[in-house]
């Protein structure tokens, strides 16, 4: 007759090792603040890299501790992670307002506790009174700031037609940049038609190719988010055009690559090293020394062939 | 006045009876193995609360008030996946119907001013036509339902993003969920202070489905159809009717959730089809110990294992693990409970042999 006991035995210390062990460096006694930042969505995107390694490099500096957490894409997790830094008592948080009427209530409830809220990478007016300061793009700006070059640097005539590829189109900071591209389209007697391009580079790639294929007469591809951006030259070769323009949104080593070797004119380049970087900085000092964090545009304007080559040296860690 | 040798031995058969019975009901049950899981993890996570009172933050209000209003979510929908399964049938398309019927029920009141009752009825009409449709794919025109229900998720996801184009910006955007105080406060509001609807919802959802799994023909037709689908029509039951039935409690479940869920964050979002739920919904059954290939299961493995997915999410991210990896940990967590299940099942089935 065989005997439960090691069995039971084997999942308990199973269980014990899995969850005790990792509460001895839950906090770590050196650090004293403690600041959970959440990203709003598609990790291994390569784009994530420099926010992060910019929060990793706060956090060194001044002696923190971050924890990083995702919401993929879903506000109930965005809003349960909240919850539960709340319940973790920790110091700060940073979210992405991507899903302003979910994430605004906990946020409030963050804030009343004494725990400091910054925003980074997306914001929304919805919001404003859940989070002390934003770190990140203005999205409707760069909107108007891409389209233009697109239409200057290439003579876009009015009567054309652009293709404008979102990522998650729902998203409310990529519907802002549409909003500021779809502007400035129109401003130039353009047209312009958003389709939703995904978010990851394959999705993107199929959805860029078939509309090209329909649409060969198309005037030019502007990526809202880094996805499309990335694939678009690829997309438009799939699609037998040539020397179709397309620029975007973002820096990635595939997009810095692009405008370097001038299949892509140009990307608005969010930077966004400081959007993780500043509002650990300003969280740590804030919690120490009572200053109140400030919120400033992270965008540092165009990254075109002619300022890639350092972006293309820092790549991944800080551009 | 002595025992009978009769009597004695009537006595000690019925004792053995009710030792075998208790056995069994304590290591043959799939839902008791789990449940062991379960002591343990509680065990483990008092000890590191006691250890790191600071620190380990579990057994916090805040936190408990976080699983209290998690754990239904996913309960409520781990117990329709799990009727499914037992009848020998998956549904891939609960994600869709999670957000679609929330979406609708919001667009209906908000937008198209129906009233509370009508705007339900029209969420819920579509979680029963999406049911119709996989269930008739499947057991009319004999398409697998991993493949049938797995079309369907595709189809809602684009379905769900077209209506939720906004009239004003013509593009998908989240819509606010608000159908007043009362809805809210019945579906995601507490009763003195502590106890969250959401769990009063799980409570009777589980005690009807109970009912109907153990006490109910319905429960009967439904274990047999998923033991043995020849066997049971020529016992006179209607397969293709329970099949559908399961199908449709199943979609109902998922949009219950999706309900009370949108209720508590106030916005239902088209991005919420793609968080993965369809394969959550079967990782909690399986961890529940409801049989992959039907036949088999009961209501409190659904729940005890969907309350073991969240809690170890919930764990991960109290003790600060990366994430990024979480994905990886639940994976880890579900084969080994699926190991676990299935050694303790076996063994004890040896044991009271």
């Amino acid at each position: 007759m065989k005997s439960h006991f090691p069995n039971v035995i084997a999942a308990a210390a199973f269980v014990a090792t899995g969850f005790i062990a990792p509460a001895a460096f839950a906090k770590t006694d050196n650090n004293d603040i403690d600041i959970t930042l959440i990203t709003h969505c598609c990790l291994g995107n390569p784009f994530w890299e420099p926010l992060l390694n910019g929060a990793r490099e706060a956090a060194k500096m001044f002696n923190v501790k971050v924890d990083f957490q995702n919401a993929d894409s879903d506000p109930a997790k965005n809003v349960n992670l909240i919850e539960q830094a709340i319940a973790n008592k920790q110091n700060a948080i940073i979210p992405m307002l991507v899903h302003p009427d979910a994430m605004a209530k906990p946020l409030k409830k963050a804030m009343a506790m004494g725990i400091t809220v910054i925003a980074a990478n997306a914001d929304s007016a919805k919001a404003y009174d859940a989070r002390e300061s934003y770190v990140g793009a203005s999205f409707v700006d760069s909107g108007e700031l891409i389209a233009n070059r697109m239409i200057q640097q290439h003579a876009i005539k009015a009567g054309a037609k652009c293709v404008v590829a979102g990522g998650k189109v729902e998203e409310p900071h990529i519907a802002a940049r549409g909003e500021g591209v779809m502007k400035a389209l129109k401003a130039a007697g353009v047209g312009g038609e958003i389709i939703r391009g995904g978010d990851n580079a394959e999705e993107a790639l199929n959805v860029i190719t078939q509309y090209l294929l329909s649409n060969p007469k198309t005037a030019c591809v502007i990526g809202l988010a880094s996805a499309p951006t990335e694939v678009a030259p690829k997309a438009i070769q799939e699609a037998g055009l040539k020397n179709l323009p397309n620029g975007g949104f973002d820096l990635t080593p595939k997009i810095s690559q692009n405008i370097k070797a001038g299949l892509t004119t140009a990307s608005v380049d969010q930077q966004p090293f400081w959007q993780g970087f500043m509002p650990v900085m300003m969280a740590a000092y804030k919690i120490r020394y009572g200053l109140a964090p400030a919120s400033f545009n992270s965008s540092n304007g165009l990254v075109d062939k002619s300022t890639v080559d350092i972006v293309t040296k820092y790549s991944g860690k800080y551009r | 006045m002595s025992d009978t040798p009769q009597s004695a031995a009537s006595s000690a058969a019925s004792t053995r009876y009710r030792e075998l019975t208790w056995r069994r009901l304590l290591m043959r049950s799939s839902a008791a193995n789990i449940g062991m899981l379960f002591v343990m993890l509680g065990v483990a996570t008092v000890i590191a609360s006691a250890i790191y009172p600071t620190d380990f933050n579990f057994y916090t209000t805040g936190n408990l008030a976080v699983l209290a209003q998690q754990v239904p979510v996913m309960a409520v929908v781990a117990i329709g996946a799990g009727f499914l399964m037992i009848s020998g049938e998956f549904d891939l398309s609960v994600a869709g119907v999670y957000t679609v019927v929330p979406y609708v029920t919001a667009i209906a009141f908000s937008r198209w001013g129906w009233g509370l009752f009508p705007a339900l009825l029209v969420g819920f009409a579509f979680a029963v036509l999406i049911a119709l449709v996989n269930g008739w794919v499947t057991v009319r025109l004999h398409v697998p339902s991993f493949i049938a229900t797995l079309g369907m998720m595709f189809f809602q996801r684009g379905v769900s993003r077209w209506i939720s184009i906004d009239p004003a910006t013509g593009q998908p955007s989240p819509i606010t969920f608000n159908l007043g105080d009362s809805f809210h406060d019945l579906t995601s509001g507490q009763l003195f202070g502590v106890i969250y609807a959401q769990s009063l919802w799980l409570i009777g959802i589980a005690l009807v489905a109970v009912v109907l799994l153990n006490r109910h023909f319905f429960g009967n037709h439904l274990l047999a159809t998923g033991g043995d689908v020849d066997a049971s029509e020529k016992n006179g039951i209607n397969t293709k009717r329970i099949k559908m039935l399961a199908f449709v409690m199943c979609s109902v479940c998922a949009g219950w959730a999706g309900l009370i869920q949108s209720s508590r964050i106030g916005v239902v979002s088209p991005a919420s089809t793609l968080n993965g739920l369809e394969l959550s919904s079967i990782a909690a059954c399986v961890v529940g110990g409801v049989y992959l290939l039907g036949g088999r299961g009961n209501v409190l493995g659904m729940i005890l294992g969907a309350t073991l997915l969240v809690v170890v999410e919930n764990l991960l991210v109290l003790v600060r693990a990366p994430g990024e990896y979480s994905p990886a940990f639940i994976g880890m967590i579900v084969i080994a409970s699926v190991i676990f299940n299935s050694n303790v099942g076996s063994s004890s089935a040896r044991r009271t042999a």
